[in-house]
Formats: C-alpha cells, structure tokens, sequence
C-alpha cells in the first residue's frame, strides 16, 4: 500500500503575537511547525504502516524552507519525502499542484491531509484535491483502517460520529487532535538531516508554469469568515455518588431544569 | 561567527523539549516523593533516544555531538533535576568513560547497549576517604592470573543501585598514586564480590539513586581493564570534562525553569492592588536571573561547540559547571523569594528546585575545586605551577 500525507508548513499561532495598536500580526519571532491536523494525519499514516505493509511519502508544497516539515516526517518514520517547491497560492491553485504532483508520484492507495489550517482555519485543499484526484473522499477523519481494498473511517459529525466506508483509491482529511503524534526518535532526527533525501521538484516539473499560477492566484472571492461559535464548556463532577447526584441536583436546579 | 543551531539540533531540541514536558514533567513530583524514576519511563526515554545523545549512531546513540548533549541536558534539567542527574551520571561520566577509552570490542560489547539505554552505567571515583583529593583513592585492584580482585568500597555513586555497567577507578600501583597508578575498569552488576547499598535521604534529587558500592575479592577479567593500564585518571578526568559541561547545562536549565516559574508568579500575584511584577525589586530579582542565564547559554554553547570542534575545552568545561551551578542556586533562591510562604512550602517546585539545586556545586568536584583548578590552568600558561 502506498500512502502519501500531504504536510503545510505554518506559524505556531502561539507564537504570533497580535499587535493590537496596529490590528496586524507579528510574526517576526514566530516559529513554524507541521500544521498541527496534517501532523495528526502523518500520525494515522504512520499508524497504518505499522499494522500492515505499506509505504508513507510525505509531501509538501511551499518555500524552500519547508523541508524542514519533511525532514521532521523522515525522522517520524516517513519512508519518503517530496517538496515542490514555490511561492504560496490559494487553496485552489494549492489543490492543483498537489495533484500534478500526486501524477508524477504515481498509483497510490491513499491521500491523507489535515482537515484545517492553523491560521484562518480553512478546509479547502483536501476536498478540492479530492475533486481533482477524482476520487472518494473521507473528512473530518477521528480513526481509520484499511481492508478489501477499501478504507474504513470514524468521521466527526457535529454530534458524534459516522462511521464511513469508501473504496480505495481514497483521500481523507483527518482532525486536529484525532490521535497523539510519534515523538521523532534522536537517532532519527539526526539521519534524517545528515543521511535523509528529500526529493524536490518545481511547479515546471509539473507542467505548470508559475507565470500562469501567479496570474490566476488570489481569484478566490471570500465571501466570509467568521469566528468559530464556541461551544459550552462541558463539566465532569467527580466525588462519590451521593455527593456527585446533590452536585448535579443542584446544578439542575440552578437552571430551573 | 554564528549563532544558529544547526538544523536538526532545532529539531532535537523542540523534541526533547515536548517529550520532556509531556512525559516527565506530570512525574517530576512523585519521582521525588518515591525517590525514584519510574521503570516505564525510563523506558520510554530510552526508546526516545535519550541515553545515547552524543555517542556516534555506531554505537547506539544519536550522533547528535556535544552539542545535542548539552541541549538535551538543558530540557531535562527544567523538568526533573533527577532525571537530568541518572542521564549526566549514565552518559556525560558512566557511558563517556567507555566511549572515550574502550576498545572497540568493549565499545561493541558495554556501550551500544548503554547508548540505547537497556543498561544503565554509572562512574565510581569517590571513596569516603577520596573526595576532592580524588588522587588518593584506596580501593586496590591486584592481578590474579586472568582477572584483578578488588577490594574496597566507593560512596555517592549516582545511579550505583541500578547500574548494569560502573566504569571504576581503583589503585593497581600504590607508589605511583594517580601518576600511573590508578587504572579504570568496567565491572558488571553480576561480578562476583561485588553488592551495593543504597543511600536514600538526601537533600535533594530525591528521584536520583545514590549508592555504595563494596568490593570483597570481586573479580573482574583483564579484558574489562579500561584504557591504557595505569592510565585511570586521566580517563577518569577526561570524562569528568563532558560530565561538568553537561551539567552547566542542566543547571541553565534549572535556572530557566525557575525565570519560567517566576515570571508566572509575579504576574498574577497581588498585593497592594496590583501584581508583584510591577515592584522594582521583584523586576530586579528577574532582570538578573535573565541576564546570568543569557551568559550561562553562550558559554554552555560555545563549549559544547569546542568540544565538537576537537578544541581543547576543558579550562571552560570546568567554568561551566562553576558558574552554571551557581546561576542555578542564585536563580532557585530568588524564585523562591519571589514566590513568598508559597516558595518555602514542601513540594512545591521552586521548594523543590532549591534543594536540587544545591548538589550542583558540590558533585563532579566541588565549586572550591573547580575555582582551584581554573586558576592553576591559568597560572600554568604564564609558567607558574600552583601546588595543591
Ligand atoms: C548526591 C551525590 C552524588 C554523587 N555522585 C557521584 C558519582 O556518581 N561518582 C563519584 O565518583 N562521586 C560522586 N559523588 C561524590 C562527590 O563528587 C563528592 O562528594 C565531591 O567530590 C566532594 O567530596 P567530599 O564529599 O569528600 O568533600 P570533601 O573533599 O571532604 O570537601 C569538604 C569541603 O572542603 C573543601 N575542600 C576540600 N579540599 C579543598 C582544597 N584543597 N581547597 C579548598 N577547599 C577544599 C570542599 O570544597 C568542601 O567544601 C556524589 C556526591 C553526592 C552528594
């Protein structure tokens, strides 16, 4: 089996500071990590791995700099990496390149990418890439296994959880938070700079052409954005029982339940 | 001149770093109060890579360099001052006595598992009679055919009660004294001859063992005899170097925990309606410990950079451990001043990092010592030789 985890690159937006005079953001001493929903997919990649036989190629799109995701994913076990390197686009171009490039990699079984973006939360290259690939598409990913030839997900809903099945070629965006990710090994972050290839290619190694790229950039019309709506905090009473029920009575009661 | 970390020791470093809060961390109190490192962790440190940090891939270890060393130590030495003292004791002294003076066979057969943290090593110099002036050690080490038998005892031994593997230093010619009478040997915890008591109230480092080691006609093969015969303390010196470098940088990390610590609590402190951190002698208090961590960095860094460098490290090896120790107990005293009642009561960190603390400037050679022996490098390069 052959997997591919796409990685982003992104600043550790605890690491931004927001300068509230001016309303922008600084980033002047930010650091950049592995989107934290990407890493989460490496981490089920990884996962699948190990229970059967199957080959994990991390790939990343973005500046030269983003090698450092993919060196980061060779320490974590990933048995290949790719960058194509070149200037950031919008989430549609983003779609494209990457499935040029999933062209040039050749047959895989399945695409895996985070559901959001650290930043503005955005979810859109997994299904757009998804669109392009021409292939079934699983979001919002808790679990996944494979067999028969088919993918087998635990989806988030709103509400719980669906339970999806698609065949396979597949991709599937998984969820910030859907697993806890590998530490690298130190012998492995080591090699993984000193004796580790990340293969790179340009946009023109994909038949595109950056001049076109460049000129159809930024045509995605926002038409909002919106802050998440937050959700109530839930509240685990603990204790002993009856002390736990008078807790919960109370609290009932208090809300004229 | 640069300053930037290479690549992968940023990596290493945010991943022991992350490792060393999520793991460590939520045990650094009950490692104290049981007066020990859980096995499971130890076991996942060793999966993780901890114990061979600066010991080339070979061998088992990470080939991360002396510098990895040091940034690893940095990490720990923020979480638990335990953990920091079995990893100092097991590579920075145990382990580095093997990979500085072994035979390949040796290095093949005691460090890789060593490396790969499945034995743990310990160093053994100090006797009750022998601490500063290590030179006049006693435990003797006679020739018996194909083996030496020892005889004596080593106090304070870090690690002692859960070594695998002791790189042991022991007098095999009386007359020459450290001169060519000491010599270095690898002895096993199944050696015959050989048991080990355990010290258990201590200041500090409570999670760190401490042992006596007693010698009663053990017998160790010749082939354990580490590095040239007669030559034990200058293997014993030379990996007293990295051990002091180490340790400068788990003090800077130490101090730094105690910044952390310190800044959180002045910023939500109030008395006199407003947070402490708005009082000129809590903001001083800060100001100095940020300014002697900022030294301590460079100089633990530009060691360590020395010593990947094949410099000659060792006059700065020895002011890292003098000047680190000492950043560290000033950090952790003004932590705790800054924290009030709350900074003198048990358990709570700052409490906690007081005490450990205070073992810094006594082990690995004592701060008295260390200043000894600066300035008589000193005084060596303009002709003088100080006598001790
Ligand atoms: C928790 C712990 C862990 C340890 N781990 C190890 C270990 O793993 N391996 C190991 O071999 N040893 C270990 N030691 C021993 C440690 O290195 C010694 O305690 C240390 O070197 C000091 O020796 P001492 O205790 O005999 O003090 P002493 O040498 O008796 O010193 C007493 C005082 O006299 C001062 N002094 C001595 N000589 C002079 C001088 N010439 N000029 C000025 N002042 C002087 C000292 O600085 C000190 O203040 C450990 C000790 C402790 C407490």
């Amino acid at each position: 089996m052959k997997i591919i985890a796409i990685l982003r690159e992104r600043f550790d937006p605890k690491t931004v500071r927001v300068s509230r005079t001016r309303g922008t953001l600084d980033t002047r001493r930010a650091r950049k990590f592995i989107n934290p929903s990407d890493k989460n997919g490496l981490e089920e990649a990884l996962r699948l791995k190990g229970s059967q036989k199957a080959k994990v190629v991390a790939l990343s799109f973005g500046p030269p700099e983003s090698e450092d995701v993919l060196r980061e994913a060779l320490a974590m076990g990933a048995d290949e990496a790719v960058l194509i390197s070149g200037e950031s686009l919008d989430e549609s171009l983003e779609a494209l390149v990457l499935s040029q490039a999933m062209g040039k990699l050749g047959k895989f079984d399945l695409v895996i990418i985070g559901h959001q973006v650290a930043g503005y939360g955005a979810s859109q290259v997994g299904p757009r890439l998804a669109e392009l690939l021409g292939v079934p598409q699983i979001t919002r990913v808790q679990e996944v296994e494979t067999a028969d030839g088919k993918a087998k997900a635990k989806s988030r809903r709103s509400e719980g959880y669906a339970l999806l099945e698609a065949p396979l070629p597949a991709l599937l965006t998984v969820d910030g938070g859907a697993n806890k990710p590998r530490y690298p090994t130190l012998p492995a972050i080591i090699s993984a700079y000193q004796e580790r290839e990340v293969t790179t290619w340009t946009v023109v190694d994909l038949g595109l052409d950056q001049a076109t790229l460049s000129e159809r950039d930024g045509k995605t019309e926002v038409r909002e954005t919106y802050a998440a709506e937050e959700r109530e905090k839930g509240e685990r009473i603990t204790g002993d029982a009856v002390q736990a029920v008078r807790i919960l009575l109370g609290r009932l009661r208090g809300r004229g339940l | 001149m640069d300053f930037e970390l290479s690549k992968e020791h940023q990596l290493l470093q945010r991943a022991v770093r992350e490792f060393a809060e999520a793991e460590i961390a939520p045990l650094s109190a009950q490692i104290e109060e049981k007066k020990e490192i859980p096995r499971n962790l130890i076991e996942k440190m060793a999966e993780f890579g901890l114990f061979g940090v600066p010991f080339a891939r070979e061998y088992g270890g990470a080939g991360a360099g002396e510098m990895g060393y040091c940034l690893m130590m940095e990490e720990i030495g923020k979480v638990s001052s335990s953990v920091a003292a079995l990893l100092g004791a097991h590579i920075g002294i145990g382990s580095m006595a093997i990979y500085l003076d072994g035979t390949e066979e040796q290095k093949r057969k005691y460090l890789v598992p060593l490396a790969r943290g499945e034995k743990i090593a310990a160093f053994a110099l100090t006797e009750s009679g022998a601490g500063s002036d290590a030179a006049s050690i006693q435990l003797s080490a006679v020739r018996d055919g194909n083996h030496y038998v020892l005889n004596g005892s080593k106090i304070w031994i870090t690690n002692g009660p859960i070594a695998d593997v002791i790189g042991l230093f022991a007098v095999t010619d009386k007359a020459l004294g450290a001169r060519g009478g000491v010599t270095a040997f690898i002895v096993e915890k199944g050696f015959s001859g050989f048991s080990i008591g355990t010290i258990d109230e201590k200041m500090g480092i409570q999670g760190s063992s401490t042992g006596e080691l007693v010698f009663e006609d053990c017998r160790v093969p010749v082939d354990n005899v580490l590095g040239q015969f007669g030559a034990g303390f200058i293997t014993a010196m030379k990996a007293l170097d990295i051990g002091r470098m180490g340790l400068g940088a788990a003090s800077l990390g130490g101090a730094e925990a105690a910044l952390q610590k310190s800044l959180e609590y002045a910023k939500y402190r109030e008395q006199f309606g407003r947070p402490i951190a708005h009082k000129q002698a809590i903001q001083f208090m800060i100001a100095d410990m940020a300014t002697e961590i900022e030294a301590l960095r460079s100089l633990v860094y530009r060691t360590a950079w020395m010593a990947d460098t094949g410099q000659e490290f060792r006059r700065l090896a020895d002011i890292c451990k003098l000047f680190g120790s000492e950043v560290a107990s000033r950090a952790a005293d003004r932590a705790v001043q800054i924290h009030g009642g709350m900074g003198y009561m048990r358990d709570y960190f700052v409490e906690r990092m007081y005490r450990d603390a205070r073992i810094g400037e006594i082990f690995e050679g004592t701060n008295e010592i260390q200043r000894i022996v600066i300035a008589t490098d000193l005084f060596r390069e303009l002709g003088v030789r100080i006598r001790p």
